[in-house]
């Protein structure tokens, strides 16, 4: 039983590390699109390091259906979206605190150190931030079809969805996302 | 006012496509700006910082080097494991067969009645005569090694002693008795009726020294006998001298007519001639 037990841990430490071992070849595009998305270079080290770990852990799961690479992009996406929204709570508990004047000035933030923040040009910033604006049933896919440049059936086998449903929600996604570029003044002339 | 005269407008559908497709166009566009943008910030962090790979310190896992270390630690692990554990399983066995065994002995009752209900003994056996029995098997196997250790230590004890005496005989130039290289063969006994029927009324093999008290006591009766035959001899030198005056002392006459019994008996005639001489002394 014990013996059992062990074998079975060592040839799923086997499998991750294989797994993982296949995955570091795309570290840097990842990288790439987790900075991207966050506009930060520790923030975006963080997201890959934690997605790698992840897809690691959950390498028995992989069904090998779709490559690794986009089966990964989505695990990043996903992380990277679970990072923005505790930043916003972060900075929303710094205002509140510098408002209430409590121990927020005591803490440094070493996140906000400037050599960090990735510079991008104003339309970028503004597409990131509308993209940013999207859902996460919308979000994903706008990155992996203009970012990623990945065909519909490779973002139907990540996202285990139906090429059709890929369609629909490709054309919602594009419609918001026009919609908030035009808010911002963007593609005014195209449109 | 005239009326301008507009243009036929494209129809919505054929506006739509038409704007999505440079609204596809933009998205393209403007993505490949995004990621070379990107790339140009990595390139510039990449040379302030050398190396992005430092920056990510993911240690990659060699698959060829780890295997057999993996196998290794977990050999070792179950060796550390199991053997403890086989040894306390080993040694509970053996405790068990000896208070089984002792049990056994003790009380081959008690150990039928064991045997036909052995529930009901156990919740009766109390936790201190489970310890006495077990610490008797102990001591009993405390007592065979000790004898054991007692026999091995005579055995060396008694060759060292022979060592010592055949250098003793060496050196005062006495030949040491050669030795065969095969063993002695064993004297043939010899087939007496007297001896048969000896062996056959005593099965116990008859020890070849004597104990040292009954060598004593033989020693002592021999030096007796010489003393006493001395006595007799010097008390017959004085009966032959003058055999009237000799049996005027009674307890001299008395003392040589026992001595002459002990160890004359009749050999030599004297006890025939000391008698006649008596009874002519008591004629008179």
């Amino acid at each position: 039983m014990f013996l059992r037990l062990l074998t079975l841990a060592a040839s799923a430490l086997d499998a991750t590390s294989a797994f993982m071992e296949r995955l570091l070849p795309f570290r840097d595009r990842l990288y790439r699109l987790a900075l991207a998305q966050l506009r930060n270079t520790s923030d975006a080290e963080d997201a890959v390091q934690d997605t790698l770990i992840k897809a690691g852990k959950s390498a028995p799961i992989f069904r090998n259906e779709s490559s690794e690479y986009t089966w990964v992009v989505r695990i990043l996406i996903n992380q990277c979206h679970d990072m923005q929204r505790s930043r916003e709570r972060r900075q929303k508990r710094e205002v509140s605190d510098s408002i209430t004047g409590s121990a927020a000035d005591t803490v440094a933030d070493f996140r906000k150190r400037p050599e960090e923040y990735v510079e991008l040009s104003d339309i970028s910033k503004h597409l990131m931030n509308a993209v940013d604006e999207l859902s996460t049933t919308h979000r994903p896919l706008i990155l992996m079809r203009y970012f990623e440049q990945m065909s519909y059936e490779e973002i139907a086998q990540s996202l285990e969805i139906h090429l059709g449903t890929v369609k629909s929600r490709m054309n919602q996604a594009k419609t918001l996302l026009r919609a908030a570029l035009e808010r911002r003044g963007i593609g005014e002339d195209v449109l | 006012m005239k009326s301008k005269k507009t243009k036929p407008t494209k129809t919505p559908s054929k506006l739509k496509a038409k704007n999505d497709e440079a609204f596809e166009h933009l998205l393209v566009t403007q993505f490949e700006a995004l990621r070379r943008e990107i790339d140009a910030f990595i390139a510039r962090s990449q040379k302030s910082r050398k190396v992005i790979g430092k920056e990510l310190p993911f240690k990659t896992p060699k698959q060829g080097r780890n295997i057999p270390w993996k196998a290794g630690i977990a050999a070792l692990f179950l060796i550390g494991v199991s053997t403890p554990l086989l040894l306390q399983l080993n040694k509970d066995r053996e405790e068990a067969k000896i208070v089984r065994a002792s049990e056994r002995v003790q009380s081959p009752e008690k150990g039928s009645i064991l045997q036909e209900n052995p529930s009901v003994t156990e919740s009766e056996g109390t936790s201190k005569t489970k310890k006495s029995v077990r610490a008797k098997a102990r001591k009993k196997i405390r007592d065979s090694v000790t004898s054991k250790a007692v026999a091995s230590k005579n055995q060396s004890a008694k060759k060292s002693l022979e060592a010592s005496a055949s250098k003793q005989d060496e050196q005062s130039g006495i030949k040491p008795r050669a030795r065969s290289p095969f063993p002695e063969p064993a004297a043939a006994p010899k087939e007496t009726p007297a001896s048969e029927k000896a062996a056959e009324g005593s099965s116990q093999i008859s020890p070849r020294s004597l104990d040292l008290k009954d060598a004593t006591a033989k020693f002592k009766r021999r030096k007796n006998a010489s003393e006493e035959r001395v006595e007799m001899e010097s008390l017959w030198k004085e009966f032959e001298k003058n055999p009237q005056v000799f049996f005027q002392n009674k307890k001299r006459s008395a003392r040589l007519e026992q001595l002459l019994k002990e160890y004359d008996k009749g050999k030599t005639g004297r006890m025939k001639k000391f008698r006649v001489q008596k009874e002519s002394r008591v004629d008179r």
